[in-house]
């Protein structure tokens, strides 16, 4: 159930966005006026999808981008709308030694908000992924 | 095309009744965002309301974790009560921190996630009902 998780945010540093990066459970200290993204994976339960061999989930993978008031509000569209060519749908994000893989199934994006010294955009990846027992 | 014509076209299919599923889909969806929902002393899951029409603003106090009242629980029956079949059906937290959590656990989106087998489940458990009761 874990695994995806790793895998998806593997895919995100892969793909060399040009933010740092937090994720959970790591100590990183946020510098003012660097543009940071904070990244989440929300993984439902798993269940059987087939008798034998294979088991179903879904989840969200958030990718939290903040940004420095000061910034452009474009700056941060431009960012997300990188994310969302990458992570197109129906794209399959895979791991290949780990025979692991999610295809996105949906994106969505939350209206910005200012966060203290940051504005706060947040995109929700939905993926669904099938695995072998 | 609405999701109304949509529940309608999955009826058709399955011999349903559109009322009785678009319901039980409310009340799968409502359910599971309330089971999500983070518990430290039960007050962030009590104050979700559920309601017709216009959403609730307020803020309630319907929590205890050791005590008489089972906040889960009280929210299961006031979905159960006020859910329609084919009304616009609010399921709100006014809670500050309400927001915040959503952003770390996803309760909402994980439960908005899951909705296919929501409807899935929400048309087979008519169609046992149906075939139990007719």
């Amino acid at each position: 159930m874990f695994e995806i998780g790793k895998t998806l945010i593997n895919s995100f540093d892969n793909a060399e966005f040009d933010l740092p990066t937090k994720t959970e459970n790591e100590i990183y200290d946020p510098v003012i006026g660097t543009a940071y993204a904070e990244l989440i994976v929300l993984p439902n339960e798993k269940t059987a999808y087939s008798v034998k061999h294979t088991d179903q989930s879904n989840g969200i993978f958030r990718i939290i981008l903040r940004y420095p008031i000061g910034e452009s509000k474009d700056t941060i569209k431009t960012k997300a709308d990188e994310i969302f060519s990458v992570y197109k749908l129906h794209s399959i994000v895979t791991d290949t030694e780990n025979n692991n893989y999610a295809e996105i199934v949906k994106q969505n994006c939350q209206e910005g908000v200012r966060e203290t010294a940051w504005h706060k955009l947040v995109l929700d990846l939905y993926y669904q992924t099938f695995t072998r027992r | 095309m609405s999701f109304s014509d949509d529940m309608k076209k999955i009826c058709k299919k399955t011999g349903d009744d559109a009322g009785r599923v678009g319901r039980n889909i409310k009340i799968k969806l409502f359910s599971e965002i309330s089971n999500n929902t983070t518990v430290k002393t039960g007050r962030l899951r009590g104050n979700w309301q559920t309601s017709t029409g216009t959403p609730k603003y307020g803020i309630i106090e319907r929590y205890a974790k050791d005590g008489g009242v089972n906040s889960g629980k009280e929210v299961k029956r006031e979905i159960l009560d006020n859910v329609t079949a084919f009304g616009i059906d609010y399921f709100t937290n006014n809670l500050p921190y309400a927001a915040v959590e959503e952003e770390r656990k996803g309760f909402v989106a994980k439960s908005i996630a899951n909705i296919n087998r929501s409807i899935k489940e929400a048309v087979e458990d008519v169609r046992d009902w149906k075939n139990t009761y007719k």
